[in-house]
């Protein structure tokens, strides 16, 4: 069965649990991560995540992508960590927080001189730095804008959120995240 | 939507003019012009957008470079754990029904119990015990009638005459 905007068999797709986690893992893992800013809760979000996905399969109508379904789903249990305020105990241990340093060894090698890579390494520090500071809604709204592309609407589907909601809150980290790149306003 | 003429921006791009030009909405015209015209605003905005892009670039090769998970076993554990609570509750209603419903509905030799449980009390009330009660109370009306003054004895209300008319009134309805 296709799905439209897809382009492929999604009911196949979503039968092979493995397959699925073969093609977005990455992503879903980076978007949780990012969002919570803890590598093992990430971990252990993202595998219920797809674990859910997978006992909800017939529920999937097909009419987003799977990354956007499985971005939805990842959104929820972000939520209920943050309403279960386990999330703050998680915060402030940081033991497994995502390193930056470890990061830098796998940052997109289009700068050849080591200057440059450099300047790329600090710029990227500073912006994930800048991200620590945006409470979850605004780095949420951020990283789906800027990390998934995704518009104003596609965001407040997601997230379930007002449009009008999304923009404050996207708008509120753009501005703080240009404030850290010293803006001009 | 309302345009501006770019002489309205005034110096740079302030935080939310900033903002709009990044959260995915139709630029306006004017911010559009400006950003045109502004080096240093369009700097700024190339700065932002390579940097945030940058982070995205390298957040998705570290997610990528960690292992991937195999949940097919976990799935085959949750199937099975499912699996023996869905018959753990169907023996459970099967108990109820196998053996719940025959303790509330009755067999035929249990009605015939019931029949003769119920059917003692009658046998009880028997001819002889009837009689008996009805003595008791004969007996009771007897000794209470002679202790118990009339209420026209108790009020001193009795005429010299009444008592007779009422006896022989008494008398003739009895004869009746």
């Amino acid at each position: 069965m296709m799905y439209p905007g897809t382009g492929v068999s999604v009911v196949t797709e979503l039968d092979d649990i493995d397959a699925l986690v073969a093609q977005y893992w990455p992503r879903v893992l980076r978007y949780v991560s990012y969002s919570i800013n803890d590598a093992d809760l990430a971990q252990s979000i993202t595998q219920d995540c797809f674990l859910k996905a997978f006992r909800g399969r017939a529920s999937f109508r097909g009419d987003c992508a799977v990354s956007t379904w499985l971005i939805s789903i990842a959104n929820n249990l972000i939520r209920d960590q943050v309403r279960l305020k386990k999330f703050q105990f998680w915060r402030k241990a940081q033991a497994t927080a995502l390193d930056v340093a470890e990061m830098a060894s796998v940052l997109p090698s289009g700068e050849s001189s080591p200057e440059s890579r450099l300047m790329v390494n600090e710029r990227t520090e500073q912006v994930k730095a800048a991200l620590d500071d945006l409470s979850v809604n605004q780095r949420r709204v951020f990283l789906l804008r800027f990390f998934e592309g995704m518009d104003l609407e596609e965001i407040a589907q997601t997230t379930g959120m007002p449009v009008n909601t999304v923009k404050t809150h996207l708008h509120r980290g753009i501005s703080t995240i240009r404030a850290k790149f010293g803006g001009k306003a | 939507m309302k345009s501006f003429d770019t002489t309205y921006l005034k110096g740079h791009l302030t935080d939310e003019q900033f903002a709009e030009c990044l959260d995915g909405s139709p630029l306006r015209s004017d911010l559009q012009a400006h950003l045109g015209q502004c080096e240093p605003c369009r700097l700024e905005m190339e700065l932002f957008q390579t940097s945030v892009a940058d982070l995205s670039a390298a957040s998705l090769q570290w997610s990528r470079a960690q292992p991937l998970p195999s949940l097919r076993p976990l799935v085959a554990a949750q199937a099975k754990r499912s699996l023996v609570i869905s018959l753990q509750w169907a023996v459970a209603a099967m108990l109820l029904v196998g053996l719940g419903v025959p303790a509330y509905v009755p067999t035929e030799g249990q009605n015939h119990a019931n029949r003769l449980v119920r059917a003692q009390p009658a046998a009880a009330d028997s001819e002889g015990e009837s009689a008996s009660d009805t003595a008791l109370l004969q007996s009771v009306n007897v000794a209470l009638a002679g202790a118990d003054p009339s209420p026209l004895q108790e009020y001193r209300l009795e005429a010299p005459g009444l008592k007779n008319t009422l006896q022989a009134s008494a008398t003739t309805v009895r004869a009746q």
